[in-house]
């Protein structure tokens, strides 16, 4: 349950250590979740981000629940592509863009 | 509970899933399919907490993978959970031990 003013942990090796986030992308709603692509605030700049993991727990379809320890977000432009070139720690299986996972050694739980 | 729901439910309770305690380091295999691929994941962890409920019966299961704690809840009459196997079982004096996620080392804490 990420919503506006959350900080969130960068994964990837783009620079900034934590992220705020500013703002939800799509249909309007309070909170965003894994997958969700949010716009964040770090060092002074805008990017956005996918929601990587979240503190929340979250069903699955086989009724099993992930819930990860840390709320964590992966910036990207708005195009898409991954500021970053390395992706660090664990990640949700619901991330499913093919340009972060080829980013290689990228552990999905 | 309910008898009828017992009646019910009780053709699809597992008889074979050992018996669980709070503090239990286990091994739980789950089925996945990834694309056409069926296969088995294994995973262990310690029992957090375990809540009763006939057959809709979860064990949460924490564990840590790259230095991150990840928890994962399962209903264990699942038909996609194959198998679960005791490792060892950790002496606890509580039903649930959540304060295991602000331990600094494990050990100390268990």
């Amino acid at each position: 349950m990420i919503q506006i003013r959350t900080v969130l942990k960068v994964l990837d090796n783009s620079g900034p250590k934590t992220a705020r986030c500013i703002g939800i992308l799509g249909p309007p709603k309070k909170f965003a979740t894994v997958g969700d692509k949010i716009v964040v605030a770090a060092e002074g700049k805008v990017y956005h981000g996918i929601v990587a993991c979240c503190k929340v727990e979250k069903k699955r379809p086989d009724g099993s629940f992930v819930r990860i320890d840390q709320n964590g977000v992966i910036l990207v432009e708005s195009n898409g592509k991954p500021v970053g070139n390395r992706v660090f720690g664990v990640l949700s299986d619901r991330v499913k863009q093919p340009e972060i996972l080829s980013l290689g050694r990228v552990k999905t739980i | 509970m309910n008898s009828q729901i017992r009646n019910i439910e009780s053709a699809y309770i597992k008889d074979n899933i050992p018996s669980i305690q709070i503090g239990d380091l286990i091994k739980i295999g789950v089925f996945i399919k990834e694309g056409n691929k069926e296969r088995i994941q294994y995973s262990e962890g310690i029992v957090i907490s375990k809540h009763n409920a006939g057959i809709n019966t979860t064990i949460t299961m924490r564990r840590t993978l790259q230095g991150i704690g990840v928890e994962r809840i399962y209903l264990i009459h699942s038909p996609k959970i194959t198998s679960i196997k005791i490792l060892k079982h950790f002496k606890i004096r509580r039903a649930k031990i959540f304060y295991i996620r602000n331990a600094k080392k494990l050990k100390e804490k268990i």
